[in-house]
């Protein structure tokens, strides 16, 4: 008994995973898809074409969330490490306001912050701008890189910097030769987070961005609210991969012996 | 907010190496914090603010009436009809997310710690959706649970059920199941590798010890593995709770227009072509936030004081 239940209720589990899957893959090559048939009669690449039509919306979508989205992911680690490694290993004063502070937008609402914040951005022109919505994606984006960077920096041992620096090296070499490579998995986690959080976000982008700037998400949507199931999967096909080549590259770093997730862990 | 004290790795017998050190360290953490602070303080601090003073009246967008400051807002608010519905659906949607994902989740990770065979291929599924976004979640979730959808083309195929109408609605349900399906599927995994993170850290060592002294799995788990992922889970439940409460993609995809959650309702009010209810969305924003913190907080306290017994 007690040796059935483990295999299948972790079988249960990875058939859940996957059955949303195989449902957009399906429809994403399905030229057309009549209820009672368990597949399509018939198979056609018309989603992928226009998916990848040069003026289509979707490829257009894509080049918009990848800028912005790396953008986002460079800011958000950069800025966010710095706080990480100040949380981890230093004292200072007001450490638990700033702690507070780095949280607070994990809690609340971004729909809430960026309603209210609308009206300055009007004000100073970032509203309907790439820049605009590139600013509003750091808010969610930054407490998950400072999460993860303080969890990484805990475990850093400042010996190595100071070894570097008896033996001559400047601060700029010691960076980037000695800092830099020894947090690598946590920054790569960090740019992950962030490049999938602002890769994934829309009520943000239709907040700031409007009808100017379409993103991927934005996009979907559109095609959500029309009929042409064929387009809703190809379009959502091109909008995960990007996300799966990234986790890729990083999830030996994800849950592994040094894990830097552990630092989402210390809320 | 930090429930667990990070500790300061130093070395004190190598304090020799610059004198000054005690000084110098306090001014360069200011260059550390300053980016993250200015961000944080302009847009996250800045927009709650300004979201408070334009759900009391200021900054109003009508410019031909006069400016009246005060509560008449939240007044609107809480009588609504589309609101109140909300409350209740906004609730269940985030307790029951949160509950399901966190039992389901420790389930999975204690099962795949377990697991020796085809452990590191079991991580690597749980990991698979995280990357995932939320809209390309929901299309999933719609496209498989829906009424036409593949599980009802499976049932009907084996003649569990007789065509669209007769299989259950659950997604677009007034009760929330869709948007419940949704969240689970993305948070499930999420909690699953903050969990798996935790028991792959120093628990390991300290539950081969136990073991070799002889401690059944079932004292283990309730004496060192489970007091050990504690802060993990609690981590977690806290992030999934606030972002099932608050966030307005999923519901919006698989909910219906009434009753919808709450973060529905503040964002068709905000964009109604009448700007009159603007403050109204700004007030319904504002009482989510404080509703969110206010629980947050009360939950953090009571498994603090959980903790120290």
């Amino acid at each position: 008994m007690k040796l059935i239940f483990r295999p299948l209720f972790l079988g249960i589990f990875i058939f859940w995973i996957f059955f949303p899957f195989l449902s957009i893959i399906i429809w994403s090559v399905a030229a057309g898809w009549r209820f009672p048939d368990l597949l399509p009669e018939r198979y056609s690449m018309r989603g992928y074409a226009v998916s990848f039509d040069p003026n289509g919306d979707i490829l257009r979508g894509v080049i918009t969330s990848t800028g912005i989205a790396l953008t986002v992911g460079v800011i958000a680690t950069a800025i966010g490490s710095a706080a990480g490694r100040a949380i981890a290993m230093y004292n200072f004063k007001m450490k638990k306001a700033f702690q507070f502070l780095v949280l607070a937008p994990l809690i609340v609402p971004g729909l809430a912050v960026t309603m209210g914040i609308q009206i300055l951005f009007i004000k100073y022109g970032l509203s309907d701008t790439v820049r605009g919505v590139i600013l509003a994606h750091l808010i969610p984006t930054i407490p998950y890189v400072v999460m993860i960077m303080s969890g990484t920096f805990a475990n850093f041992d400042r010996a190595y910097e100071e070894q570097g620096q008896v033996l001559g090296a400047s601060r700029a070499t010691v960076l980037r030769k000695i800092t830099l490579p020894i947090v690598l998995p946590g920054l790569a986690v960090s740019f992950l987070f962030a490049f999938v959080i602002s890769w994934s976000e829309y009520i943000l982008t239709l907040l700031v961005g409007g009808a100017a700037v379409k993103t991927l998400p934005m996009v979907l949507f559109a095609f959500l609210r029309g009929s042409d199931l064929t387009l809703v999967g190809a379009a959502s096909i091109v909008f995960l991969i990007p996300p799966l080549i990234l986790l890729r590259f990083t999830s030996k770093h994800l849950v592994g012996r040094s894990s830097s997730v552990t630092g989402l862990g210390s809320v | 907010m930090s429930t667990t004290k990070t500790t300061i790795p130093t070395f004190p017998f190598k304090r020799g190496i610059g004198a000054s050190r005690g000084k110098a360290r306090d001014r360069k953490v200011i260059w550390l914090i300053l980016p993250t602070v200015i961000v944080l303080i302009a847009l996250f601090v800045g927009g709650f603010m300004f979201g408070i003073l334009q759900s009391i009246g200021y900054f109003s967008v009508i410019a031909d009436t006069e400016q009246k400051i005060g509560f008449d807002a939240y007044r609107a608010a809480f009588q609504n009809e589309t609101v109140r519905a909300g409350i209740i659906l906004t609730f269940r949607v985030a307790i029951l997310s949160t509950v399901l994902s966190t039992v389901i989740a420790l389930a999975i990770s204690l099962m795949i710690s377990r697991t020796k065979r085809f452990q590191s291929t079991l991580i690597a599924i749980t990991q698979f959706n995280i990357p995932i976004p939320h809209v390309v979640a929901a299309t999933g979730i719609l496209l498989t649970f829906s009424q036409s959808g593949l599980v009802s083309r499976v049932t009907n195929h084996f003649g569990l059920t007789d065509g669209t109408s007769d299989f259950p609605i659950v997604t677009n349900d007034p009760f929330g199941y869709g948007i419940i399906l949704s969240y689970l599927w993305k948070e499930i995994p999420f909690m699953c590798v903050l969990i798996l993170s935790a028991l792959r850290g120093p628990v390991t060592s300290l539950d081969e010890t136990a073991k070799t002294l002889g401690a059944s799995y079932g004292y283990r788990l309730r004496k060192i593995i489970l007091p050990y992922i504690f802060p993990a889970i609690l981590s977690g439940t806290i992030i999934v709770f606030a972002f099932s409460f608050g966030s307005y993609e999923v519901p919006y995809l698989l909910g219906e227009p009434f009753p919808s959650t709450v973060s529905v309702v503040a964002y068709q009010l905000y964009s109604d072509r009448d700007l009159a209810n603007r403050p109204t969305a700004m007030a319904l924003a504002t009482i989510t936030s404080v509703v969110i913190g206010l629980l947050v907080y009360a939950y953090m306290k009571i498994t603090q004081q959980d903790g120290r017994k």
